[in-house]
């Protein structure tokens, strides 16, 4: 009946094969849904038989008690974007001593939908201790009012241990993003008056390339399989592009692909010699060997950004705030839809977002989603980089990163004297 | 010689319905699921859609018929001994949703219907509300959750009309023959692992058209099956796959319930095995 080489056959006995020879994807997005995810990338597949075949062999394993990759229910459907007002953003810091902990508020952004503080501290010293033992336990909740009377409780959300944590504590109702101050846990804290972020944002369109290499390369640059199961996805990606004829397995830029995913297991950081033949911005990622502040040696602050981009082949792009640290720095971004925030979370739809960023010292580091929570429609998030920033550097260039376009969000970093000239990254 | 019904020799199976305060019987013999405390079906279908509460057993008839030719029961259902299913109580994370709402005459009755489990026929009073989600649940569920062999049982019936719209050449076939491909894969390849006893055995399935003949032979490292799409209801729904160490290619049966089977007892070679399952019932 079927054609050997028919996508749908394929993809179905993918799914057929997985199921009968036990293989348990996990918690995330598996061999189907990549090879799924690659077919309605290059047309192969429409992304709804796609998806209905990934759902029917969701619900096969589930009824033989099989973990399966998460994925957003059958029949979720497609999830429209939607534009959305940038945060404000005020860097810190800001120092407070609440219930025993001294804290350091990092950074405070006001959203439409929540008001977040990120920050550090320690168990203050010489606070009595009914135990010996070293405290693991949380910081404690706070409790934040703004100047138009609105009260909210903030969790923590975050790393703690042996007195120390790092993380955000949340409200669940948005503060006043024109308050001139917060009460925190009955510490008033001015704050100050926020200067006008300069960030610059444009969208361009990214220079055409071949449906199947382009897809696989887009995976590599968004596929959680670099930190936490390498090989896998890429690997399904690929087959499934050779098995329906989109990609030939002996192209030279197929081999170099394999070299630089396996050469990408366990994170962006590494540096291999660049293959001949990559496209851009691989080519360039791969060829500038060891940046300068390759090591804990990076510039630290806080850049509010405060921009909107997109949309970005269908998602509007916020992009926050940048805080750097010695081993790297993190950019806070909100995405609609939320979908294209998370490779795992996107389904088979193929447009969860790259994130570029290239300073004006001509390092270009792909980042990674770290944090993330929100919805389907709207999600936030941390995207982390490596290396850090060089104290010379006066200029970033983030850009979330689509199959045929980008954005460019050019933001000055405040602790330089003085802004370079722009310069395209 | 003719092939007879696909489910003559199956015996028949029933599940007890919480249905109207009462332990309803729903029985399937002879290829038909009955409600045998609900003799005029058509006429308290018509009533209850009136009253709008449809007892449980016709909620349980109506989920079964909606599904008797759905290739997806062929996705979810079992490939055979090897493949057993779970119960699965959920809540399951993609399709959980199912949430029945207080006073809702037709979530309280699926409800009823999903409380059948796989272990046994017995009687469940259904749980709790749930958290209610936007999302639809799956219906399959429900019915992959019905006790003893029902569901297997709706996989031989989906793949039986499949089977015959394939004979006629039914333009319905067409965008469905990925999944008929590999419907019939899965089962082949568990069969003939189970045959062989070689759980890692390559095996190449090719759907064969009409009238060809059906062979399995080795060639190299893989076996290699040439069955029709039919196979699966004449003979892997009747759990006559491999019998008595032999793989059934096929099945014809006479009119005294005669089956022969004809069969590999190894590879490249042919044996036909008779079985007397009686006349066939009127269904």
């Amino acid at each position: 009946m079927g054609e050997p080489g028919d996508p749908e056959r394929y993809l179905r006995m993918l799914g057929e094969r997985a199921l009968l020879e036990a293989e348990d994807s996990g918690p995330f997005s598996g061999p189907l849904d990549r090879a799924a995810a690659a077919l309605v990338a290059v047309g192969a597949l429409s992304e709804q038989l796609a998806g209905s075949v990934v759902a029917d062999y969701g619900l096969a394993c589930a009824l033989r008690g099989r973990r399966r990759a998460w994925a957003w229910p059958r029949g979720a459907g497609a999830v429209v974007p939607v534009p959305f007002a940038p945060a404000r953003v005020l860097p810190g810091p800001i120092a407070l001593t609440v219930q025993g902990w001294e804290m350091t508020v990092r950074w405070v952004r006001f959203g439409d939908d929540q008001t977040e503080l990120a920050v550090s501290g320690r168990r203050a010293a010489g606070r009595p201790r009914r135990s010996r033992t070293p405290s693991t336990g949380p910081p404690p909740s706070l409790q934040v009012a703004d100047d138009r009377g609105t009260s909210a409780t903030c969790h923590f959300s975050g790393g703690h241990g042996d007195g120390d944590f790092s993380g955000t504590f949340a409200t669940a109702t948005p503060l006043s993003a024109d308050t001139a101050w917060l009460d925190v846990s009955g510490q008033r804290v001015e704050l100050p008056v926020a200067s006008t972020p300069r960030a610059e944002v444009r969208v361009e369109p990214l220079p055409a390339r071949p449906a199947g290499l382009g897809y696989l390369w887009h995976e590599l640059a968004v596929s959680d399989s670099r930190f936490h199961r390498p090989g896998g996805e890429t690997s399904a990606a690929l087959d499934a592009l050779v098995a329906v004829g989109a990609v030939d397995a002996d192209d030279p830029e197929v081999k170099a692909l394999v070299q630089v995913g396996a050469a990408l297991q366990g994170g962006t950081g590494a540096r291999i010699n660049a293959p001949p033949g990559l496209p851009e911005p691989w080519a360039a990622f791969l060829g500038q060997g060891s940046p300068a502040a390759s090591g804990a040696d990076g510039v630290t602050g806080v850049a509010s950004a405060g921009v909107v981009a997109g949309p970005v082949d269908g998602a509007y792009v916020g992009i926050d705030a940048i805080e750097a640290q010695p081993h790297g720095f993190s950019v806070e971004v909100v995405v609609s839809p939320g979908t294209a925030l998370r490779a795992r979370f996107e389904g088979v739809s193929g447009r969860a977002i790259e994130w570029w960023a290239k300073d004006d010292l001509g390092v270009l580091r792909l980042g990674h989603v770290g944090d993330s929570g929100g919805s389907r429609g709207k999600m936030r998030g941390t995207v982390e980089f490596t290396p850090g920033l060089d104290a010379e550097a006066r200029m970033l260039h983030i850009m979330p990163t689509g199959r045929t376009e980008r954005a460019v969000v050019s933001v000055v970093l405040p602790w330089a004297d003085a802004p370079s000239a722009a310069q395209d990254p | 010689m003719s092939s007879g019904p696909w489910w003559h020799g199956l015996a028949p199976a029933e599940v007890t319905v919480e249905c109207s305060g009462a332990a309803h019987s729903v029985r399937w013999e002879h290829g038909r699921l009955c409600a045998l405390a609900h003799p005029d079906v058509e006429g308290e279908q018509a009533l209850s859609a009136l009253a709008g509460d449809r007892p449980a057993c016709l909620e349980l008839l109506g989920l079964w018929s909606r599904h008797e030719e759905d290739p997806r029961v062929l996705v979810a259902a079992s490939r055979g001994p090897g493949d057993p299913l779970v119960a699965w109580t959920g809540p399951p994370s993609r399709w959980v949703g199912f949430a029945p709402l207080q006073g809702a005459p037709a979530s309280r009755a699926r409800a009823r219907v999903r409380s059948l489990a796989r272990t046994g026929p017995r009687l469940v009073a259904p749980g709790p509300p749930q958290r209610r989600t936007a999302e639809e649940p799956d219906p399959l569920v429900d019915l992959a959750n019905l006790a003893g062999p029902l569901f297997d049982y709706l996989a031989g019936a989906v793949a039986a009309v499949w089977a015959e719209r394939l004979l006629a050449g039914d333009d319905r076939v067409p965008p469905h023959a990925a999944a008929l491909d590999t419907a019939l894969f899965g089962r082949v390849l568990m069969a003939v692992r189970a045959w062989t006893g070689d759980p890692a055995l390559e095996v190449t399935v090719e759907t064969a058209g009409v009238g060809d003949p059906p062979s399995i032979s080795r060639e190299d490292d893989r076996v290699v099956a040439v069955l029709p799409f039919s196979w699966l209801s004449r003979v892997w729904a009747r759990g006559l796959a491999v019998v008595l160490g032999h793989f059934v290619l096929a099945i014809s049966e006479d009119a005294a319930g005669v089956l022969r089977l004809d069969a590999a007892g190894s590879l490249g070679t042919r044996t036909v095995i008779t079985i007397d399952v009686g006349a066939a019932a009127a269904g």
